[in-house]
């Protein structure tokens, strides 16, 4: 018995597995809560609180104004938090159970510069498309909502862009 | 005996572990050369896993480290 859950826990499970997996629980999800699973959102309000902090006050500015009520709802068991912290725990318990858990080494400035880049870009884009491959792809298309597959469309074809892009970076740097 | 080469990617993600050693396999390896990815990348472990067997390229998994890998492969 013990065996087995090891191998569970430490091999590599296919793709659909993980698919009907968060379909299932992204079902609960909405049954339970009434909104589909989300983690950006969330991330903005994170963001709010973070600016507070160091005394910036986002809730002022234009753009923003449609996350007020939320914000005014936001505290450590507000939902979507819950997700998020889950998730992140989540990943780590299982990152840990599985021993590939390790401290990365930075390979360089260029890493460094590179990951935040991609972060501000993943995050203005999550914004602009009102969720990310969570929120606005899965949640989008099992709500049986168009824009879901809209998204699917372009992010592949970005995704595709980008790929090339980052291969032709690639051989230069080799 | 091939000649033994080194690619390290320790820190480095997806796709850039499996880029690197097509490009380093096909381009500068003759056969029976191997070539020794060091990766903690574990995603990037089954990738060049699975490239390899594709190809026909001989590869073998050994653990260097706590979730650290050296993946070698050995050009058909």
């Amino acid at each position: 018995m013990r065996k087995i859950i090891v191998k569970l826990l430490t091999s590599d499970w296919p793709y659909w597995v993980g698919g009907v997996g968060i379909a299932v629980i992204n079902i609960g999800l909405l049954a339970l809560t009434g909104k589909p699973w989300g983690i950006t959102t969330t991330v903005t309000l994170w963001g709010f609180k973070l600016a507070n902090i160091i005394g910036v006050r986002l809730e002022n500015v234009e753009a923003f104004r449609e996350y007020l009520t939320r914000l005014a709802d936001f505290n450590f068991w507000y939902g979507g938090n819950l997700l998020n912290v889950g998730l992140i725990f989540g990943v780590l318990v299982s990152a840990i159970i599985s021993r590939e858990f390790r401290f990365k080494k930075i390979t360089g400035k260029r890493q460094v510069y590179l990951a935040l880049l991609g972060g501000l870009l993943m995050g203005y884009g999550a914004r602009l498309a009102s969720g990310c491959n969570v929120g606005a792809l899965v949640g989008g298309i099992s709500s049986l909502s168009f824009h879901g597959w809209l998204f699917l469309i372009f992010a592949l074809g970005g995704a595709w862009v980008g790929c090339q892009i980052m291969y032709v970076l690639l051989r230069r740097v080799m | 005996m091939g000649k033994k080469y080194v690619l390290d990617v320790l820190g480095e993600v997806c796709p850039v572990p499996l880029f690197k050693t097509k490009e380093k396999v096909t381009r500068e390896l003759s056969s029976g050369d191997t070539l020794l990815v060091e990766t903690d990348f574990p995603r990037a472990v089954r990738n060049i896993i699975d490239w390899s067997e594709k190809h026909g390229h001989h590869v073998k998994v050994i653990e260097i480290d706590e979730a650290c890998w050296q993946v070698q492969v050995t050009k058909k």
